[in-house]
């Protein structure tokens, strides 16, 4: 069912391509392409319509439709999202210059003087200023030794001014160009952009603030696992009606002096029965304030996202592994997964004991369920496993692992050297289950 | 992609092409192609936006040649693509008979300034001449209306390319 949700996804972007392309010729035909001006000004226009194909496909990506979610999970809805938007920056780019350079060359002016002349026609310059705004969302979300630097809401600022970006470039594509002034072309272009806005002021907008406002969840309370760890357990009306499975994750915003101005993504920590709970650990300024959270503070909610969880089993056996924040999605799965004793293995993987939270709920579970528990501690060796267990591989651990489902969630480069071993084990990638939670 | 994500993508993409083009094609034979040999002029020049897009060759022409001077042109009436320029749009339709153009009508829409009304004024009728002239494309410029006249003559090639 996932697979054939991708496999929908993929197909609707590739055919959503083909239709510029068709509207291209539709309207232009073949000619055009023997002269140097003539030939700039053809692929100037079609790099124009794909470039807002693709920033229309980039919008729908993150607008988190429930469809895309369940087909991928939203964290790799975001990575694709990210890699089509440096293909709308590129098309945008050859769009601009392609054309200022047509223009330049049949007017025989030098491209300087074309360009302050085209500056003049009003929707040409709020293209242009569309296209500076695109180039510094790109420059700043592109490039992650940029990125790293900013101050995440700072970052979040500057990202937004994407929509001013779209709106902006809007009039020049229906004045400067006959192709969208009747007809079925004018129908579907006005249709993109309704569909694209729609869709992310349902999924990421209202739909959230609806559900926030129905179930009025409140904190109940707040338990510290380790000095830099809180448990806080939320509840609040109809719970069961947000059909949150264990291991999925929302956007968590405290209502709270200094917090609710930021929100953060945390996978629930236990089964969804009746209350959420999520396990905190202070790695940042934002998740250190939360270490402080009061009983009764009022939460907003968006989710519940990701396809981290039960209902991605394929396999009677099981095989967990979590590491740092990726310790709370795997206990939650571990609670309200089946699992056959002998054929169900967790790995916790933590650099010192201390990074083992949540481990005396780890220990009972697995003891009630006759699941293998392994730990393993330690500085970071050559691959997953720490130094002192170098050459530890997960069919060691499990040698039935090619027949299991494989949860993994943990940092980044962890969790790549983990399914690079799951791979070389021969675990199919329907068996794969990942979750990584980069910004 | 899966093998059968591709499959399903490449046949709606040729779906999805093979539609758009049996729809403007079709929506362009109220214009007469070279296929009929009638003489009959069709469009005036109006003020108003040309309805539907036009399209080019029909499956028996070639890719665009150069100039229309050099090949012999086939008689009949054809309209070439609308060339969008700074102050507006032109939309040439050319009438050749006995190799000759004999006739040419274009759909002028102007920006509503009333320089470029002026300017289309005073040069389109000047570029007619001159290609009538010519009996091609290849003709220069009128100076002060550079954009009106290199966007006449870039719709009238495409017409042309047509009689080819």
């Amino acid at each position: 069912m996932r697979a054939l949700r991708l496999d929908a996804i993929e197909v609707i972007g590739w055919v959503s391509l083909a239709v510029v392309v068709a509207l291209y010729f539709a309207d232009r035909g073949l000619s055009g392409w023997t002269t140097a001006a003539g030939a700039l000004k053809n692929a100037g226009i079609l790099a124009g319509l794909v470039a807002t194909d693709l920033m229309c496909l980039t919008l729908l990506l993150a607008a988190r439709i429930p469809f895309v979610d369940k087909a991928m999970g939203h964290d790799r809805a975001l990575g694709k999202h990210g890699d089509l938007g440096t293909w709308v920056l590129s098309a945008v780019l050859v769009h601009g210059t392609f054309l200022t350079l047509a223009y330049a060359l049949g007017d025989q002016t030098p491209v300087w003087t074309e360009f302050v002349d085209l500056l003049g026609f009003g929707d040409y310059a709020l293209a242009v200023i569309a296209g500076a705004l695109l180039l510094g969302v790109a420059v700043t979300s592109i490039f992650l030794s940029i990125k790293k630097h900013l101050p995440h809401e700072l970052w979040w600022g500057v990202h937004l001014l994407t929509y001013v970006a779209v709106a902006l470039s809007i009039p020049h594509q229906f004045t400067m160009s006959d192709m969208f002034a009747t007809g079925w072309a004018r129908a579907y272009w006005i249709g993109l952009y309704c569909v694209s806005g729609f869709a992310l002021l349902a999924f990421r907008v209202l739909l959230p603030l609806f559900s926030s406002l129905e179930h009025r969840l409140v904190v109940t309370s707040v338990r510290h696992e380790a000095p830099d760890c809180v448990s806080i357990t939320m509840t609040g009306k109809n719970l069961h009606k947000l059909d949150a499975k264990a291991g999925q994750f929302f956007h968590w915003r405290f209502l709270a002096p200094g917090l609710w101005w930021h929100q953060h993504p945390f996978s629930i920590s236990a089964a969804p029965n009746g209350a959420l709970r999520i396990t905190v650990r202070s790695l940042g300024k934002g998740t250190a304030q939360l270490m402080d959270v009061k009983p009764g503070t009022s939460v907003f909610i968006e989710g519940p996202y990701g396809i981290f969880s039960d209902a991605a089993r394929t396999k009677d056996a099981v095989v967990l592994l979590g590491s740092g924040v990726g310790i709370a999605p795997v206990r939650a799965v571990l609670e309200e997964t089946e699992t056959v004793p002998g054929r169900s293995l967790v790995v916790l993987r933590a650099s010192t004991p201390d990074g083992l939270y949540l481990y005396d709920e780890f220990a009972m579970l697995c003891a009630q369920r006759g699941v293998q528990l392994v730990t393993l501690i330690g500085r970071r060796g050559s691959g997953w496993t720490p130094a002192s267990h170098d050459g530890l591989r997960l069919a060691d651990l499990a040698p039935w692992v090619a027949d299991a489902d494989v949860f993994v969630c943990g940092p980044e480069a962890w969790t790549d050297a983990v399914l690079a071993d799951a791979q070389a084990a021969g675990v199919p990638s329907s068996q794969i289950h990942a979750e990584r939670f980069t910004w | 992609m899966s093998t059968r994500a591709k499959a399903a993508a490449i046949l709606a993409s040729a779906g999805v092409f093979a539609t758009v083009w049996n729809v403007s094609t079709a929506s362009s034979q109220t214009v007469t192609t070279p296929a009929t040999t009638t003489t009959a002029t069709t469009t005036t020049t109006t003020t108003t936006v040309t309805a539907t897009p036009t399209t080019v060759e029909s499956s028996t022409a070639t890719t665009s040649t150069d100039t229309g001077s050099a090949t012999t042109l086939k008689d009949g009436t054809y309209t070439g693509i609308t060339e969008t320029h700074r102050y507006g749009s032109v939309t040439v339709t050319v009438t050749v008979a006995d190799g000759q153009i004999t006739k040419i009508s274009e759909d002028v829409v102007s920006d509503g300034d009333h320089h470029s009304d002026m300017i289309n004024e005073r040069s389109i009728p000047a570029i007619e001449s001159e290609v009538l002239a010519a009996n091609s494309a290849d003709v220069s410029t009128i100076s002060g209306a550079t954009y009106t006249t290199q966007a006449f003559l870039d719709s009238l090639q495409s017409a042309l390319d047509q009689a080819a």
